[in-house]
């Protein structure tokens, strides 16, 4: 039996697939990058030893770099709270009905599984001016027409319009997640605590949450990469645009290197939007856990 | 929840009014596919069609390239189904069940793929399909796509190993059952459920997949679904409301589909990644 197991060339002929496609398409790639971001490269013409000016170029004065930084951050907040907040909330709303909650969480979900092309269609749709689109004519049928405006091209608003619609359709993700998570606790303990006479929200607040609160990190932690990859919806609802004001880093990597044609400096960022990714992950797990003590 | 029923009809509102907001675009995009073109430009947007009209989907069968993303579209799905299952449970197979020195690090090493951002990839990729003549093939789809995909589908695996006891396998080579025979006749046939769970939370991603579609392609020729629903934008941005619409929904039919006879396995294998915290 050992013998068997321990057979060298069937190690191979298994693992071997699954490891040159891996390491072809994704570990080697990153090395690329990192090799990548250390040269100035238009792709056709001869690639230039820079050294780290490509990384000093980001440190230093980039301002179209670190304006996509800052729209980065508020981005990943709107889709995180909406994902995870909504999501909980829809939860434990869940909870509390009785009948049909199969084909309510099978239609909840259902957003998630349409392709992101299709969502930034519609929602070109939804935050159409003119001809006036669902939200516009909603807020007019309700008296605000005031407040009516070509939500993708105006200046305040454009960035929060466009982190909408990726929050909106992983809500149902998080929702079965969390509401997994609220269904596995015991319902003994939720029958003593009454008896206690505790109230629903103190039920809620010092049982439920703590219980489920590893699957709360969890979810954030899927919520915030998710969103630090944040590409298509906002590539394809305003590219970055009016002026720079939706720009994302994603966004504007793929702009460098696809349409200038710096694939030096777009490695570079790709680099940095990796060990983002990496922080960003182990930020959160350290805020939750020091809160436990 | 024990509530009075004052507090549950509320709830119950609530629920319906965020199911509402959740499902109701997507409805939307069905009705408005029959529209008649004058019906955009129209000031009510939930207004239903003036007549049902076909239009839009004759429009889109004769006008577009529909026919030829969908073949695309099939065989990037099928061929990259087919390479993750049989590359991830094989993979999986040595990890969790034979004597390797090095299967705790050739699990981390694909497991680090679950956190790794698909934008890393796309530069050196681009170059290298440059330089090797894959780039506007389907080729270049299907490669990128099982990288990504096998993280999670070799975990999945691994996890289900682990219920196979090494008594049964043990039994099997006593008859007389080689290495391969043991994993193609015993371990592979018993992990029919995530084998499902694994081709249909894939078939969903791959079919919606854009990024690499996007970057890659650039031949009509080699077009896939979500890449090929932007051809009825025309001059000056403007688009072809009805065709799109129309479009949207001929392509999504297959993944409602799916989705709909299979939402427990869909849920499950989307969910899968949280599940392992």
């Amino acid at each position: 039996m050992d013998n068997i197991l321990r057979n060298h060339k069937a190690v191979l002929v298994f693992l071997l697939p699954a490891m040159l496609v891996y390491v072809f398409t994704v570990l080697s790639p990153i090395l690329w990058s990192i090799y990548f971001s250390f040269f100035s490269w238009d792709g056709v013409s001869d690639m230039v030893y820079i050294g780290f000016d490509n990384y000093a170029k980001i440190l230093g004065g980039d301002k179209t770099f670190w304006k996509a930084f800052s729209n980065n951050l508020i981005y990943v907040f709107i889709i995180v709270a909406m994902q995870v907040f909504l999501g909980l909330l829809v939860a434990i709303l869940l909870t509390s009905i009785t009948k049909g909650r199969e084909l309510f969480k099978t239609l909840y979900f259902a957003p998630a599984i349409i392709t992101s092309v299709a969502i930034a269609q519609l929602f070109q749709n939804i935050y159409s001016f003119e001809p006036v689109g669902i939200l516009n004519y909603c807020l007019e049928q309700i008296g605000l027409g005031d407040w009516s405006k070509p939500w993708l091209s105006d200046l305040e608003w454009a960035l929060t319009a466009v982190s909408i619609p990726e929050g909106w359709r992983f809500i149902g993700l998080y929702m079965i997640i969390l509401y997994t998570a609220l269904l596995s606790i015991p319902s003994d303990i939720e029958e003593a605590a009454r008896i206690d006479g505790a109230s629903s929200w103190n039920l809620f607040r010092s049982i439920k949450m703590p219980l489920i609160k590893p699957v709360l990190m969890v979810s954030i932690i899927m919520a915030t990469t998710g969103a630090l990859k944040g590409f298509d919806i906002p590539y394809l609802l305003t590219n970055g645009g009016p002026g720079r004001v939706t720009e994302l880093l994603p966004t504007y990597m793929y702009k460098t290197a696809f349409s200038s044609l710096n694939f030096g400096y777009g490695s570079a960022m790709a680099v940095f939007i990796v060990i983002e990714s990496l922080i960003a992950v182990a930020f959160i797990r350290r805020m939750m856990d020091s809160k436990e003590t | 929840m024990k509530l009075s029923s004052y507090s549950k009809a509320i709830f119950a509102i609530i629920s319906v009014a965020l199911l509402v907001i959740q499902i109701y675009p997507l409805i939307w995009v069905f009705i408005s596919s029959f529209k008649a073109p004058t019906d955009f430009s129209g000031n009510n947007p939930l207004s239903l069609p003036s007549r049902f009209s076909f239009e839009n989907y004759l429009n889109v069968w004769n006008k577009g390239n529909l026919g030829t993303y969908f073949s695309n579209s099939l065989i990037v799905a099928v061929t990259t189904i087919v390479l993750v299952i049989l590359f991830s449970a094989m993979a999986a197979f040595v990890i969790e069940k034979m004597r390797f020195k090095w299967s705790k690090t050739v699990l981390f090493l694909f497991l680090c793929g679950i956190m790794i951002p698909i934008q890393v990839v796309l530069i050196p990729l681009f170059i290298i399909y440059n330089k090797t003549g894959i780039i506007n093939t389907l080729t270049s789809l299907i490669l990128p796509q099982v990288g990504f995909a096998l993280p999670i589908s070799i975990y999945l695996f691994v996890s289900f190993y682990k219920y196979i006891s090494n008594e049964i396998m043990e039994a099997a080579v006593m008859d007389g059952c080689g290495i391969y025979q043991v994993f193609w006749r015993m371990i592979f046939p018993l992990s029919r459920n995530t084998i499902v769970t694994v081709v249909i939370m894939n078939l969903i991603f791959i079919w919606n997949e854009f990024i690499f579609a996007n970057t890659f392609i650039h031949d009509m020729k080699s077009r896939t679904i979500p890449v090929g629903l932007m051809d009825y934008i025309g001059q000056y941005g403007l688009t072809d409301w009805g065709a799109t619409f129309a479009a949207i929904s001929i392509t999504t039919i297959p993944t409602m589909l799916v989705y709909f006879i299979f939402n427990k396995s869909v849920i499950s294998g989307m969910t899968a990644g949280a599940t392992k915290g």
